[in-house]
């Protein structure tokens, strides 16, 4: 019998069992399924029964098993990060906005220095650490000689101070990573690992030359900023803060690994040896993180800090070459320079080290140079082996003008740098044909990503032919999408192919021979796409060639037939088909039943012909992995792509030895686009991107490019006339994570800012002037105006849990109003009260005077969200009949009590009108969102606005009911084009 | 966190590319709140993931009277991300006592739990990976119920089945899994 119907079987009979009294089950089953009705499952009975034994253990016992285990593992998630200091908590004169980290100093947190009104790191030396005078003495004596150093890859000192028993030192606060999580997250290129290292070098010059020894180098202490700046955490101050459990753990090795490893793997050997250290120590720590950014690798490892050390002090480094191929020699040099035993015979100098490290770089530069300008001159001699392209012209005016950038660049290196995405296009293929030659198998590449439209509304489906000369896409205006033709090194080359039409294209894919796009339209679902053909430079119709085809479709390489998917829904099947170009001769090659999927949409043939590429995967849990299909058997081949979290899209390399993944290895992470060789399955990342999403990919089989579609999300706040909202003015610029705005009396507007820890309420005059920050203490949000326009009420999570305060309209004099669970206030008319909602799982309206006192509690039954008529008599509220139903918006008399009248809940952010006839809302018709009105007498909603397209998040009326303020928030969408990212 | 109450409208209009806007967000600030959650009034309580679950909408999105089905929606979505982070969290440390190498799950016997919540909680984990290939909603329903803190109502709202269903699928989701992790 099958799995899933002997699972029904085994479930169905487990409830028919507990429908009878306890002692009954077992007779009854055994009637119910006798042995001999299931020859081949004798285990049936025995199954039902342990589950139904299982089932009253789980009545019986107090203890719900899987729900301790869960309470455990969140319970010891949470322990693992103690803080010793609260957000909101002062020290001296900085307040915690949050705890960042545990760093070899002991606990970091991101703190607001009150006084100069900036953020910092402060750093907080472990108790033990700070009960040794003699210990304090030396680390006051080291950091403040550091805070002396000034050099930009050198971390700031602030302050170093006491406050009661702890020590501190505040620092500059650096937003970026460290240079082990970078190195965990990203493949650097050669070039950028000497940039770094070079940065690093310069650091330590001129700390030794001040005479500061660093003590402890190591990926940990080595900070990189998101432009690339490297900054040097802790001189002189993390190796004694961190000594005494050094000696702890050389001490007993055995019994407590892995915590102290890291730092002995980054020792001296005179440092391993407890011998005095001098600025050689640092040479020494250096080489082995330069060693480790080049080949990912340390150079001595060991499992515990004595194998370590040991290793530190017998064993010669593994060549780099083992490794990787194609490490300059001047690199191997440099490296083994800084990591000889003998101290004697390392650099003497960072200086020294420096000035070879910039040689380094500038030798790598002239390489790199020298070696485009050669594959250039390839690329004019091999056009004619490209496969035939639409029109020749345009593909002699593209090598043309690719070779006229070259000898530009000579003179020019700004415009080299800017330019060289698009002479890729044209010599992209002449890299391919050049590095076949002379194979690099290093992962060392500088990639580039280029926007190459600018109207922020391309659609989801991007194709690049062959040669990489071409991309069609499509532009979506919110009702009709039209489609579009470019010459990919020819700005401002935008053709319409297709004009606007109310339809969703769900794939393009260029003939290879490219005279021929093929594209697909939804028909209500993406799963039930039509195929058409048409001409590229148009000149004939569009032919409809399959139907009922789930998303695009992709070639074989030569050309002559298709792949593609079906859903079947109904039966929950997905197929994986082929057919001949034009549609004729469909066969079925793979069929997967129930949670097992194929992705067919995305199917990618080999350049050999032989398989494609697509994803398997279970629907429950969400799974994904790359496979193989042989087109000749059918059979389907898993790579290991297990390791990533979430997998999106692929394309195959020219040459089929490996593919281009878009994927993400946890949740937390964003997408990045990387390489997989194939068959061998090794990952690599080519971009670390930060916050853009990608839709589509497309990969010019013949040139070193890919196209894709990125978007990225901005929210903004807007306001307009009311009656007129066509011709909205826009008030904040270019941010997002704006929301909430309300108006001041005088027409000013406060709203909120900010994501996690850190959201804080703002001030800014929409006729001009920029936005002034009027909290800054951890989160801040939901801000009302009084209507003398005085006070700002808010909710702040300051005290820990939210409750609700209130400031002066600058800013100043904060006062908390409720000690509660609170959030969400309402300000009364007349200004003197204030009303909230308190709780989590039990929700309650309360009201409190606008100077604090007594809370009141307004409200016995599932209710928030209350907001305040304009007359003052009563509110509006969420309001639950039912719990476990959709909630209704009632109005409720200001002293509390029971609904007056319940509305049907029609969208959200709902305010009262100014006449306080009405409820305002806004909510989404036909993918646009726009606010209405509706009557408090029961008449039908009345549209206010009339917006197009953008997304409203939040609004408010002005005093006067004359304007409006709302948060709008907008995708934007282009075509990139990624490049260098294989040689 | 405007964004995140329209992400949230948006995906539950369908629109995928909202929800892998919203997936790092929410995971970052579950993350984030594990991170500093230990405050004074918080210290001796009992802290389960709902806890955490909770605390994260209310600061991403207490603000915003957020449409109901979005509501239970995001905490669908937080139960499916709070497993993974506990999951990942108990790798990592158990990665970290064996000096990053692997670590079988060879140990399955019930009172490991109490010693080790990491081997517990990938027991339990790898128990539903079992459950979803048998019973995809049913291991569903567990998410919902254990990591995301719903009730019966909620988990029948977010799943669109009735809450008879919920009730009974959820009644063999926990026979079976105990059957599981005693074995």
């Amino acid at each position: 019998m099958q799995d899933a119907a002997r699972w029904q079987l085994i479930e169905d009979l487990f409830h028919a069992a507990l429908a009878r009294p306890p002692a009954q089950r077992a007779a009854w089953l055994a009637e119910a399924c006798p042995p001999d009705s299931y020859p081949k499952d004798a285990d049936l009975q025995s199954e039902v029964l342990s589950l139904l034994a299982a089932h009253e253990q789980v009545e019986e016992s107090a203890l719900d098993f899987p729900a301790q285990l869960v309470q455990q593992a969140t319970q010891q998630l949470v322990t693992a990060t103690p803080a010793t200091l609260q957000s909101g908590q002062r020290l001296s004169h900085y307040q915690i906005i949050s705890w960042l980290g545990r760093g070899g100093m002991g606990e970091v947190y991101l703190a607001e220095d009150t006084r100069l009104g900036r953020h910092v790191a402060l750093k907080l030396l472990p108790t033990a650490f700070s009960q040794d005078a003699e210990r304090v003495r030396r680390f006051e004596r080291e950091a403040r000689a550091a805070s002396a150093l000034n050099h930009p890859n050198i971390i700031t000192i602030h302050e170093i101070s006491t406050e009661g028993d702890t020590h501190f030192i505040a620092t500059e606060y650096i937003e970026g990573e460290t240079l082990r999580a970078h190195l965990a997250n990203q493949a650097a290129s050669i070039k950028t690992v000497l940039e770094i290292a070079i940065q690093i070098a310069s650091a330590l010059a001129a700390a030794h030359t001040a005479g500061i020894i660093h003590r402890d180098i190591k990926p940990e202490n080595v900070m990189i900023r998101p432009d690339g700046l490297v900054k040097i955490l802790d001189f002189g101050i993390a190796k004694l803060a961190e000594m005494r459990n050094e000696e702890a753990e050389i001490a007993r090795p055995s019994t407590l690994p892995g915590m102290i490893v890291g730092t002995a793997s980054y020792m001296s050997p005179e440092q391993a040896q407890g011998k005095t250290i001098d600025a050689r120590n640092d040479i020494f720590s250096f080489g082995i993180v330069f060693y480790e950014m080049l080949t990912g690798r340390r150079p001595f490892a060991g499992e515990t800090a004595l194998e370590s050390i040991s290793s530190i002090l017998k064993d010669e480094p593994p060549p780099m070459r083992q490794m990787l191929s194609a490490v300059p020699g001047e690199i191997e040099r440099i490296v083994s320079k800084t990591l000889r035993k003998d101290r004697e015979e390392r650099y003497q100098t960072a200086q020294d080290l420096l000035l070879d490290l910039k040689e380094a770089k500038r030798e790598l530069e002239f390489h790199d140079q020298w070696e485009r300008s050669t594959v250039q001159h390839q690329d004019a001699a091999e056009t004619k082996l490209l496969p035939a392209t639409p029109t020749n012209e345009n593909r002699n005016q593209a090598t043309s003008s690719a070779e006229y950038l070259v000898t530009q660049v000579k003179t020019h290196k700004f415009l080299y740098l800017t330019c060289a995405v698009l002479l890729m296009v044209g010599i992209g293929f002449g890299i391919y044909r050049y590095s076949d030659k002379a194979p690099i198998n290093n992962p060392f590449e500088s990639v580039k990503i280029t926007k190459i439209t600018d109207s922020g509304k391309v659609g989801e489906v991007v194709a690049l032919s062959r040669d990489g000369k071409w991309l069609v896409y499509s532009i979506w205006d919110g009702e009709k999408a039209s489609v579009w033709l470019k010459q990919v090194a020819i700005p401002d080359s935008n053709t319409q192919i297709v004009p606007p039409a109310p339809v969703k294209y769900r794939g393009f894919a260029f003939s290879p021979d490219g005279n021929y796009l093929y594209y697909t339209i939804e028909e209500g679902a993406i799963s039930n796409c039509t195929l058409y053909q048409m001409p590229v430079l148009g000149g004939g119709t569009a032919r409809k060639l399959l139907s009922g085809i789930n998303g695009g479709i992709s070639f074989s390489p030569d050309g002559k037939q298709i792949t593609y998917g079906v859903e079947n829904l109904a039966d929950d099947e997905s197929l994986l088909m082929v057919a001949n170009a034009d549609g004729t001769e469909q066969r079925r090659l793979v069929m997967l039943k129930g949670n097992e999927e194929i992705g067919s949409s995305r199917g990618r043939w080999s350049p050999d012909g032989k398989s494609i590429a697509v994803f398997v995967g279970t629907n429950n849990p969400l799974t994904r992995e790359l496979a193989t299909v042989s087109v000749a058997t059918g059979e389907i081949t898993r790579l290991a792509t297990h390791k990533f979290s979430e997998f999106g899209l692929w394309e195959w390399l020219p040459d089929g030895k490996g593919f281009v993944v878009l994927a993400r290895e946890k949740p937390a992470h964003n997408n990045s686009f990387w390489l997989i060789s194939y068959p061998s399955e090794e990952a690599q990342k080519i971009t670390n991107d930060l916050n853009n999403i990608y839709s589509s990919m497309s990969l010019a089989a013949d040139a070193d490019i890919l196209a894709t579609v990125q978007s990225s999300v901005t929210s903004n706040i807007w306001i307009a006339p009311v009656g007129d909202a066509t011709r909205p003015t826009q008030v904040t610029a270019g941010s997002n994570q704006v929301g909430d705005p309300q108006w001041t009396p005088d027409g000013k507007l406060v709203y909120n800012r900010g994501l996690g820890d850190s959201q804080d309420i703002y001030l800014i005059d929409p006729r001009g002037g920029s936005p002034k920050r009027l909290t800054s203490n951890y989160i801040n949000r939901s801000p009302r105006v009084s209507p003398d326009g005085r006070y700002v009420v808010y909710t702040s999570f300051q005290a820990g849990s939210p409750s609700i305060w209130r400031m002066d309209i600058d800013g100043s004099n904060p006062k908390q109003l409720t000690t509660q669970f609170s959030l969400n206030p309402s300000i009364s008319p007349n200004g003197q009260e204030v009303i909230y909602e308190v709780g989590v799982d039990t929700l309650r309206i309360w009201k409190v005077g606008i100077d604090g006192g007594q809370p009141v509690q307004l409200t016995d039954q599932e209710s928030r969200l209350p907001v305040f008529s304009p007359d003052g008599k009563q509110f509006a509220c969420l309001w639950w009949d039912d719990p476990s139903a959709p909630p209704k918006i009632a109005l409720i008399p200001a002293t509390g009590g029971k609904p007056v009248k319940t509305f049907p809940l029609q969208g959200q952010g709902y305010r009262w009108m100014p006449d306080g006839r009405a409820l305002a809302y806004f909510a989404r018709q036909d993918g646009v969102d726009n606010i209405w009105s509706q009557p408090l007498d029961g008449g039908t909603p009345k549209q206010l606005t009339n917006f197009i397209g953008d997304g409203i998040v939040s609004f408010d009326f002005s005093r006067d009911g004359k304007q409006i303020a709302f948060t709008r928030m907008t995708n934007t969408s282009d075509v990139v084009l990624i490049s260098g990212f294989r040689k | 966190m405007a964004e995140v109450t329209q992400l949230l409208l948006r995906w539950s209009e369908g629109d995928q590319v909202a929800l892998e806007h919203l997936m790092p967000l929410v995971y970052d600030e579950l993350r984030r709140l594990a991170g500093g959650f230990l405050r004074h009034d918080r210290l001796h309580q009992t802290l389960q993931p709902t806890a955490l679950v909770h605390e994260a909408y209310l600061r991403m999105l207490g603000q915003a009277d957020v449409a109901w089905q979005s509501r239970t929606q995001f905490f669908g979505l937080a139960a499916t991300l709070m497993r993974r982070i506990l999951v990942d969290h108990a790798r990592e440390r158990c990665a970290e006592k064996r000096g990053g190498g692997q670590f079988h799950l060879s140990l399955s016997h019930a009172d490991l739990f109490a010693r080790s919540p990491e081997i517990g909680l990938l027991t339990l984990d790898e128990a539903l990976q079992t459950l979803a290939a048998i019973k995809p909603q049913h291991c569903r329903i567990v998410e919902l119920r254990y990591f995301g803190g719903l009730t019966i109502a909620e988990t029948a709202e977010v799943l669109g089945v009735s809450h008879a269903t919920v009730e009974r699928d959820w009644q063999f989701a926990r026979a079976w899994l105990r059957r599981e992790l005693s074995q």
